[in-house]
């Protein structure tokens, strides 16, 4: 009788301890905060994303609704407008932290409005995944801040090794924006790696801000140079002139862009003409099977393919949702440990995971523009 | 005693900062709000400056964003290289709680430190004002406004090639020293500077120029003397701003000053009312709040908001509180309508009676 009695407690208490360790609290309601450009200059970046969040929100109705340890739990998202400025980004943050009591939040989608918006985050205590933050500081920012895509050096570096080792070619020009974080981080990479592996750069031409719309008198000494091949690491509001005054020009080399060109928009208002034959690096491919799901799906909610901020976006937010489900406690610090063992298939490629220094292991793509639209190429790891 | 009972405002000042850190602290007002308030504090602060220039002594400055940028990045190099104010122990000083009400004198050094960023940030954008102001002397109306838009552009250039403040990376590091205490006493101060600017013999040469240039040259207002002053003064004050603002950001990117910040102040002061000191004060606190009181209707936030400045500047070309003064500031100069809060109350009642009178 005693045994048994005994044995009865320690199995009252192994399964006390058992049931104690999974139950853990479940709230009734999720909120994940966003943010983006809606408006200014990168607009079509911030409905881009707000249509990624649309589809989250379809597959998990689909889904018959978020589920944690069988749980239902109702996800809520909360898109706020940066505008572009780092100032509306800090409010933005603040808003989605101390108003909205955000468990995470997903975006920015420009480096600068992420560091400064990461400020908040940071110090709250709150993950936040950047979809398309590009520079290599936003992620230095502290260990709650973590990233969906790739870094400005790694895009550089890939785009140097395409042109030289793939295309052959050792004479590049650049065109750059020098008032733009992005886009001089991405010169700076291409510049170094390139001259690294023994190509030369012939022409570094700047211009100031997202304002100048005419780039005549780059492009002359651009022309003057004769390089084989133009390196334009610029947004979605210049590179279409560029691209097309470069021709007006009479600068008939191939051009090589970045991942802000992926979108069909691009395509057709730099006119296909334009851009036939033109590579960029991104950071997935439409062609790939794994995207074909995701691409087909987006198409149907957005009307337009998806371009790489809302492609990011929708990752950002498959990685946050199944790190919420993860997480041992649904607060900052437990979403956070689970984003870093996170091991997932995305639309950009299979078993997706971040480093110590929360930069996602992502192969880049280099797609060529033939007939109007993008096709892949070649698919490129970061360690090359 | 007596002197208290006719200053009220020397004990409703800090009763406010501390109605406002109560209710911080109770969780009432969440730091969302409270960085809300922060930012009109700082926006106020700029506006004066810009009410200065523009305001008092008619001259037009499209680049008052660039002397904040002075003002920021100064400040921020100090604090940040210079004396790096991590080396020092940000320990609070005295911390003490009354109820659940936490108060707290914050690091002395620390304190010191930035307040000597502010003063050199303050003295350098000082400098640019006297660079740009004196040159400037024989420009008017929209030549002097191209002037200092050209002077805003330029310091972002300048800002976007100096390797030490990040070039266009954005400089990243900055303490944030910067609370709601320091923007509240700072914003304060700076009204009451510019109220006994506004009363003195300098306030009223300055406003003698803005009515009629040639009038105030002919009775003898040494009128480039005094357009030097008001650059100055107006850049001094913006670079305090500009210190307030990267401590409370602790990011700063060159863009963050683009001539369209310059804009926005011109809009703030011109739908507060120009001129008007209690004006300036109103359109900071109305349109830095406005487009975050609109973030419910996300996306016709900013249609909406335009839409706002347009009936304002329709239905009152002379802003929503041109001409008048709140009476706490006690200003003696002729031709101002003073405005009592306890008017308030019977301008609401009356406001139809006096119309009907007036016809």
């Amino acid at each position: 009788m005693k045994k048994l009695f005994v044995l009865l407690l320690v199995v009252c208490c192994l399964l006390g301890s058992v049931v104690n360790s999974f139950a853990k609290d479940i709230p009734d309601e999720i909120k994940i905060g966003w943010m983006g450009t809606i408006s200014g200059s990168q607009a079509i970046d911030g409905w881009n994303m707000s249509n990624a969040i649309k589809l989250l929100e379809k597959e998990i109705a689909d889904a018959g609704g978020f589920f944690i340890d069988g749980k239902e739990v109702k996800i809520t998202f909360i898109g706020e407008d940066t505008e572009g400025k780092n100032d509306l980004a800090v409010n933005a943050a603040q808003k989605l932290v101390n108003q909205d009591g955000v468990l995470a939040i997903l975006g920015a989608n420009n480096s600068g409005d992420t560091i400064a918006a990461a400020q908040i985050t940071q110090a709250a205590g709150v993950p936040q995944i950047s979809n398309t933050g590009t520079n290599i500081r936003v992620t230095q920012q502290g260990d709650y801040i973590f990233r969906a895509c790739f870094i400005d050096p790694v895009q550089g570096k890939i785009a140097a090794s395409f042109i030289k080792n793939e295309l052959g070619m050792t004479k590049a020009a650049i065109i750059y924006d020098n008032a733009d974080t992005y886009s001089t981080g991405l010169k700076e990479a291409f510049e170094e790696s390139f001259k690294a592996i023994g190509g030369e750069i012939v022409e570094v031409q700047a211009f100031s801000g997202a304002d100048v719309k005419d780039y005549s008198a780059q492009l002359t000494n651009i022309k003057a140079a004769n390089p084989e091949v133009v390196y334009v690491p610029c947004h979605i509001d210049n590179s279409p002139l560029i691209v097309q005054q470069m021709r007006a020009n009479g600068i008939d080399v191939p051009v090589f862009g970045c991942e802000s060109w992926d979108y069909q928009q691009f395509i057709d208002v730099s006119g296909a003409e334009n851009v036939e034959g033109a590579y960029y690096t991104t950071g997935f491919s439409q062609d790939a099977e794994s995207a074909k799901d995701f691409v087909a799906a987006f198409e149907e909610i957005a009307g337009e393919r998806p371009g790489f901020s809302g492609a990011m976006m929708y990752e950002a937010g498959k990685i946050l949702l199944d790190a919420i489900q993860r997480a041992e406690t649904i607060d900052g610090e437990g979403v956070r440990d689970a984003l870093m063992t996170t091991n997932l298939d995305l639309p950009s490629g299979p078993n997706v995971t971040f480093d110590e220094n929360r930069n996602p292991t992502k192969a880049m793509v280099v797609l060529q523009i033939t007939d109007g639209a993008a096709h892949y190429v070649t698919t490129i790891a970061p360690e090359n | 005693m007596n002197w208290l009972k006719k200053n009220r405002k020397f004990i409703i000042i800090p009763l406010i900062y501390l109605l406002v850190h109560v209710l911080n602290q109770a969780k009432i007002l969440n730091n969302y709000i409270l960085q809300v308030l922060m930012l009109i504090g700082i926006n106020l602060i700029m506006v004066e400056s810009l009410n200065v220039l523009t305001g008092m002594t008619g001259q037009t400055s499209l680049g008052q964003a660039g002397f904040m940028a002075v003002g920021a990045y100064v400040s921020a190099i100090v604090t940040s290289i210079l004396i790096p104010a991590k080396n020092f122990s940000s320990a609070a000083l005295i911390s003490f709680k009354i109820g659940k009400i936490g108060f707290q004198i914050t690091s002395i050094p620390q304190n010191l430190i930035f307040l000597l960023g502010t003063l050199a940030g303050g003295v350098v954008a000082a400098i640019f004002g006297y660079i740009i102001g004196t040159p400037s002397l024989k420009l008017k109306g929209d030549y002097l406004a191209i002037v200092t838009l050209g002077f805003g552009e330029v310091i972002r250039q300048i800002i976007r090639v100096t390797p030490i403040v990040g070039k266009s990376f954005g400089m990243v590091g900055i303490p944030k020293l910067a609370n709601f205490f320091w923007i509240y006493f700072f914003a304060m101060l700076t009204i009451f500077i510019c109220r006994n600017f506004m009363d003195s013999s300098y306030g009223r040469a300055c406003m003698a120029i803005r009515d009629n240039e040639i009038a105030a040259d002919t009775i003898g207002i040494n009128t480039a003397r005094y357009k030097v002053i008001a650059f100055v003064y107006s850049a001094f004050i913006a670079g305090i701003s500009g210190s307030m603002f990267a401590h409370t950001m602790v990011y700063l990117h060159p863009d963050t000053f683009a001539y369209t910040k310059s804009t926005d102040y011109v809009i703030y002061l011109y739908a507060g009312g120009v001129g008007s000191i209690s004006g300036s004060i109103l359109g900071a606190a109305a349109l830095t709040a406005l487009p975050e009181i609109l973030r419910q209707i996300s996306n016709w936030r900013l249609v909406i908001y335009g839409l706002l400045l347009v009936l304002i500047i329709l239905f009152r070309p002379t802003g929503l509180f041109g001409g008048r003064e709140f009476s706490f500031l006690g200003l003696k100069t002729g031709g101002i309508k003073i405005f009592h809060f306890s008017d308030l109350w019977s301008w609401i009642g009356k406001k139809k009676s006096v119309e009907e009178a007036g016809k």
